[in-house]
């Protein structure tokens, strides 16, 4: 028999479905369109990376660098003069916001015209430019064609850029332009000037921010290490940028995985979809073996279905992620931005490959997923058309099997993630696999569970909710596979709510411990951060203030995150929660005075800090790298690098400052932090970029910062949600519609249409109740993967997991909700059964 | 006289694709109409002209003339090897004001003097012509000049007068010039003395020294190969704000040291016609060290034949008669290899050339500009 009419006649069958037909499409459009957005998101960051620094590091193989982030300028005429290395280029950069350009963080790039033509390419566009004085002294500068238009700007119109509070006055001198809009777009991320400006804006007098160098022999860059003194050092700059990148790789990763997951349960999906419609065809499929259709006939045919959905859902779902993708971008570089490097240009990047991937999870999840049941179909036998009841016979038979081969399954996923090489993807593969094996248990789960709310229930159950409950036994085969698709969806759930919800609690707790004053002084100007001390003194003298913790922070580089932050306390009041100490906590102090320092699980994890005894990391300081011993690591949400803090000896010695840049100030009990804050303003100029806010302020807005990070993860697990629904709702469907036999039956015994909506809906209601109850182990399984590994991996932080019941009871109520809801229109059609058209199939 | 002004004057316009764009010319280069360029009298009015004589001080005006827009040091010079292999080379120094006004701003990268150089090596036996530029701002040392001692210098291309010599250091590459010159006549004070006319308006002059014979020796290393070599050399040293007046296309400009001890430069500058302006001008200097300053209507210069640019596609004389009846000399003029054409930023052509007369030969340099 030829496929066509049969492949023909499945079609015609799902046309007649199409609200079934339309809830499998929407499913596999639902998952493709969270890989594809998250994927577009991903390369989005990649490129939006590679705009933002291009410009920046240009065609550099080196770079000069300073440990305070800068270095001296005569570096510059020594690198020309005396070792003649005529591809070098003076750089200043730094991040600025400028108030005609929509405050948006952007680069402040100052070059030297004369030194760039090895490097960047940052053509001028023709004709119109006020170039007079550009480098005798004019304050122009140059911004992107496509930005001064979006801005309404001309040449001449003045900008003010700011630093902090401080503010410059520039104005536009011409504009920068490029034909290619990759370039164009790299344009927008920069404010560029002569060299001169821009060490004038940041007050950098003598100082640049780095040397950039073409050196194609290892010679030319020995002779440069040579050259250079204590506190410089010569970079490469792909390592360097690699390491900068780098920092964000994981979390990548981690949303990769989430879209993932999303995919997982579309399969599942399918898996639900596809088996019922070939149950409910199992009759349709033994005629057509019987008039001659073949094992692979059917097999085919029931794939070739499959697969027409599969490629509808996946180029509806890619164009979908398409859409979605742009809000992806928005918020995964945000996060970005804010967590690890600061991405000036957003980029979003739609690649071929990524839509090729979006197709292909699409159609190989479908064919995954529609491969059992095609088999199955295949299966049929011709002359007998076998009862649903001697399969489930078959099923029941093998419950005890499945949970064997489900506790297999997650030991072996419990082993996949004490691998000792950690990599996001042996961590997801073991996160399917305890989905995977959790599914195969819960065939057993549901009987024992049905069991225990039988006899519990014996005497007080109504009729309805027996016969319900005695259903989800009776067709175990499929009610299982849609409550372990349940059970997986829920304890999504829970695993993302309590990962969130733990977060955030560790995260309070760790504001409360490092920002425990009520009151805190620091500057704005991100040029002099120092406090003046006579300020210092005069709040430390303040009546109402009981105690005062007194710091400082400098940014300083490092080779293998950029830059780190350094913190030094005069006296520390914060409470540090220690991952590994080299002492008795009691000892620690006394390592920081000798020299000693203590560094943040980010930092340990970027640098490559074993915790154990001897354990040291090398800085680079300005008597050059020093290799320091590491006293503790602690728990820490600081961003970027990680943070270490030494003692402020350690600080003045080996980088030069002994300054105070932040005050925290503790209030002696019941007073009210409003009045002090008024006193030291009072005690300020007018012109004192300081700020003073309440302990309160700080930690909301870090708060809201770290919200933010899980805005996407909240809307892949919102996505994964639809996903799941959908399926639920689709294998439900398809589950009650199929019984309209017995339903015959039953309302031809006498059920009242009532009644039978009633048992229909309790059944749901317990598929929910049932599976919510599955998803606590697992979820709570799932959020101590997602705490302790995938997060402490992606992240490096590491926090308590906080178990909430009340996370518990939402989830066992939604996915109570999600079943109840997903049988309303089956009821509502099952109430009008119309009995002897039910019945006239026997 | 070496008017590399128009160089400067054109980069100064073209300096959009200067700043940011790097020094990288900009593809409509070649468009640019030089002698537009030099006539260009935009916010000139606050530098020195050069308008009539004043006496020369030295070593003061052997340094640098910042109030005057254009100034440049000029050294070119015939060398051989002991078994005579043949090198030229030139290198030149060119300071540009971008302003008169004085500079504002705090940071010391601010500068309103910008400095040039080109650097040339002719191999004449491997016929190769090897020519590189630099440029850079006065800032913080990266190029300048200074009077005592005087030097002048962009990043590591550098000549820097000793007690008893000036010592000349170019590397690109791996093409390195280490050379040390020794003064062997008096300087010659060009034009009235070193007063230079060049056009007919005011101010189309410049001051205007020369150094006519250097004695040099020094090494030439070629890719792994150094070469021990000794010569003569040509120094030149000019300043003025407005050098030329309109209607002038370009020039055409020889120096020679002859063996009979003597030393020639004579010049033309040649209108959009292609006709002399009436302004040409030279010198000789005898093996005495006395010298007397020759007019357009001294001398003569013939072109003989062209040679076609493969890179530019311009049209180069490069072979001449130069006839100076009043001094019996009737050289011709070949050039060792034809292409000495330096091809960064705007063409010209500037190369090593044999002058062969009756009875007398000697080695020289050629520089033709506006083809």
């Amino acid at each position: 028999m030829g496929n066509r009419p049969l492949i023909r006649f499945c079609l015609r069958h799902s046309r007649r479905h199409l609200v079934r037909t339309l809830l499998l499409v929407f499913g596999i459009a639902m998952g493709v369109a969270g890989v594809v957005a998250i994927d577009i998101a991903k390369t989005s960051v990649g490129k939006s990376f590679e705009l933002s620094t291009r410009a920046l590091v240009s065609r550099s193989t080196h770079q000069i660098a300073g440990t305070g982030l800068e270095i001296p300028q005569q570096v510059f005429t020594d690198i020309r003069t005396d070792l003649g290395i005529h591809r070098s280029a003076p750089v200043i950069s730094r991040h600025v916001k400028v108030s005609e350009l929509g405050d948006r963080i952007l680069t402040l790039l100052g070059v030297d015209p004369f030194s760039e033509t090895h490097f960047r390419n940052l053509h001028l566009s023709p004709g119109e430019q006020d170039l007079s004085g550009v480098m005798t002294g004019s304050k122009g500068v140059f911004i992107s064609r496509s930005h001064a238009r979006q801005y309404n700007l001309d040449i001449g119109s003045p900008l003010h850029i700011f630093l902090g509070s401080r503010k410059t006055a520039v104005t536009i001198a011409g504009f920068l332009d490029s034909e290619n809009s990759a370039t164009g777009r790299m344009l927008e991320g920069l404010v560029v000037t002569d060299i001169s400006l821009a060490q004038e804006i940041l007050e950098m007098e003598d100082h640049i921010t780095r040397i950039d160098l073409i050196l194609d022999q290892d010679a030319a860059a020995e002779k440069i290490r040579e050259h250079l003194g204590e506190g410089l050092f010569l970079v490469e700059t792909d390592q360097q940028n690699t390491a900068v990148r780098g920092l964000s790789y994981s979390f990548e990763t981690s949303l990769t995985a989430f879209s993932m997951l999303a995919l997982f349960m579309g399969i599942f999906l399918i898996y639900n979809t596809v088996s019922f419609s070939v149950t409910r065809r199992h009759r349709l499929h033994g005629i057509l073996r019987a008039i001659g259709a073949t094992r692979a006939n059917i097999f085919f045919t029931v794939m070739a279905e499959v697969m027409v959905y599969a490629v509808i859902g996946s180029v509806f779902g890619v164009l979908l992620g398409i859409l979605l993708g742009k809000g992806a971008v928005q918020a995964v570089v945000a996060t970005v931005s804010e967590m690890y490097f600061t991405l000036t240009v957003s980029q979003t990047h739609i690649s071929g490959f990524t839509i090729a991937k979006g197709l292909l999870a699409g159609i190989l999840a479908a064919f995954v997923s529609g491969f059992f049941p095609a088999l199955s179909a295949a299966g049929t036998r011709p002359v007998s058309l076998m009862h649903r009841t001697v399969s489930e016979k078959g099923f029941n038979r093998l419950v005890p099997g499945l949970f064997i081969c489900g506790l297999f399954i997650l030991a072996a996923a419990a082993l996949l993630m004490r691998t000792a090489t950690p990599h996001a993807g042996y961590d997801f593969t073991a996160l399917f696999m305890i989905f995977f094996g959790s599914a195969l248990l819960t065939p057993l789960l549901i009987r024992v569970i049905v069991r225990v709310l039988l006899s519990a229930g014996m005497g007080s159950l109504g009729m309805m909710v027996k016969m319900a409950l005695r259903n989800i036994t009776r067709s175990l085969r499929q009610t299982s596979v849609l409550m372990a698709s349940l059970m997986v969806v829920t304890s999504v759930f829970i695993g993302i709510e309590v990962m969130t919800g733990s977060f955030r609690l560790s995260i309070i707790q760790w504001v409360d411990d490092h920002i425990g004053g009520d009151i805190h002084v620091s500057s704005t100007d991100p040029l002099t951060q120092s406090l003046d001390t006579d300020l210092v003194e005069k709040i430390r003298q303040l009546p109402r203030v009981e105690s005062l913790s007194a710091y400082n922070i400098h940014p300083v580089f490092s080779r293998a995150s950029g830059k780190v932050h350094l913190f030094s306390y005069r006296s520390d009041q914060s409470v540090k929660r220690w991952s590994w100490t080299a002492a008795p906590k009691e000892e620690l102090d006394a390592l920081l005075e000798n020299g000693w320092i203590f560094v943040s699980e980010i930092f340990a994890q970027r640098h490559h800090v074993i915790p154990r005894q001897g354990a040291a990391v090398t800085l680079e300081t300005q008597k050059g790298p020093v290799p320091f011993q590491v006293a503790g690591i602690f728990q820490d949400f600081f961003m970027g690098g990680g943070r270490a803090v030494v003692s402020p000896e350690t600080m003045a010695r080996f980088w030069g400052h002994d300054d105070i840049t932040s005050l925290q100030l503790f209030l002696a009990s019941d007073t009210p932090a409003e009045p002090v804050m008024e006193t030291i303003r009072q005690m300020l100029d007018p012109e004192d970029m300081i700020e003073i806010r309440s302990g309160n302020a700080i930690k909301q807005s870090i708060l809201a910062v770290f919200d933010n990070t899980f805005i996407i993860t909240s809307a892949l697990q919102a996505l994964t949600a639809i996903v799941a629904l959908t399926g639920i709702l689709n294998a439900v469907m398809a589950l009650l519609l199929e019984r309209t036999r017995e339903i015959g039956i039953l309302r031809a015994c006498g059920t009242l249409t009532g009644q039978v909506k009633q048992l229909l809906l309790h059944e749901c209601f317990f598929y929910g109740l049932i599976s919510g109850i599955m998803a606590i182990p697992l979820g709570t399984a799932l959020s101590w993967v997602l705490i302790h590994i995938i997060n402490q991996r992606s992240f490096g932080w590491t926090y308590e997991m906080v178990l909430i019941p009340g996370v518990f009871f939402q989830a066992i109520a939604l996915s109570s909700a999600a079943a109840l809801a997903a049988g309303i229109f089956p009821a509502l059609a099952a109430g009008r059964t119309h009995i002897p058209t039910a019945l006239h199939m026997e | 006289m070496r008017y590399p002004e128009v160089i400067l004057l054109c980069l100064a316009l073209i300096f959009p694709a200067l700043f940011v764009g790097g020094c990288a010319p900009p593809e409509d280069t070649d468009r640019i109409d030089i002698a537009r360029a030099l006539s260009d009298a935009r916010d000139i009015d606050c530098y020195d002209t050069v308008t009539g004589p004043k006496p020369l001080v030295f070593p003061k005006d052997a340094g640098p003339h910042e109030n005057f827009r254009t100034e440049w040091w000029y050294y070119t010079g015939n060398l051989t090897t002991g078994q005579g292999r043949h090198f030229g080379y030139q290198l030149t120094f060119f300071r540009q004001a971008l302003s008169c006004d004085p500079v504002t701003g705090a940071s010391q990268w601010r500068t309103r003097q910008l400095y040039f150089a080109h650097f040339a090596l002719t191999d004449t036996r491997n016929k190769a012509f090897h020519a590189a530029s630099r440029m850079n701002r006065q800032s913080l040392g990266i190029a300048g000049s200074r009077v005592q001692p005087f030097t002048v210098w962009v990043d590591n291309w550098q000549v820097k007068k000793t007690e008893s010599h000036l010592v000349l250091n170019a590397v690109s590459d791996d093409i390195t010039l280490s050379l040390t010159l020794k003064q062997k006549k008096p300087r010659i004070l060009q034009g009235d003395r070193g007063f230079s006319r060049k056009g007919p308006g005011t101010g189309n002059a410049s001051f205007y020294f020369s150094l006519p014979r250097l004695h040099t020796q020094g090494t030439i290393t070629v890719g792994e190969t150094r070469f021990q070599v000794t010569g003569n050399s040509w120094f030149d040293h000019e300043w003025s704000t407005t050098v030329l007046g309109d209607d002038v296309q370009g020039w055409d400009w020889f120096s020679a040291h002859l063996d009979d001890g003597r030393d020639l430069m004579v010049c033309r500058i040649r209108k959009a016609n292609g006709t002399a302006n009436g302004f040409g001008f030279g010198s000789i200097s005898f093996a005495d060290g006395s010298y007397v300053i020759l007019s357009e209507t001294d001398f003569t210069l013939t072109p003989k034949a062209r040679w076609k640019s493969p890179d530019t596609g311009n049209r180069y004389p490069v072979q001449w008669q130069i006839r100076i009846p009043e001094h019996d000399l009737d050289l011709s003029v070949t050039p060792v290899m034809d292409n000495q054409e330096h091809t960064h930023t705007f063409a010209y052509w500037e190369g090593a050339m044999r002058f062969s007369g009756p009875g007398v030969q000697g080695m020289g340099y050629l520089e033709m500009t506006g083809y």
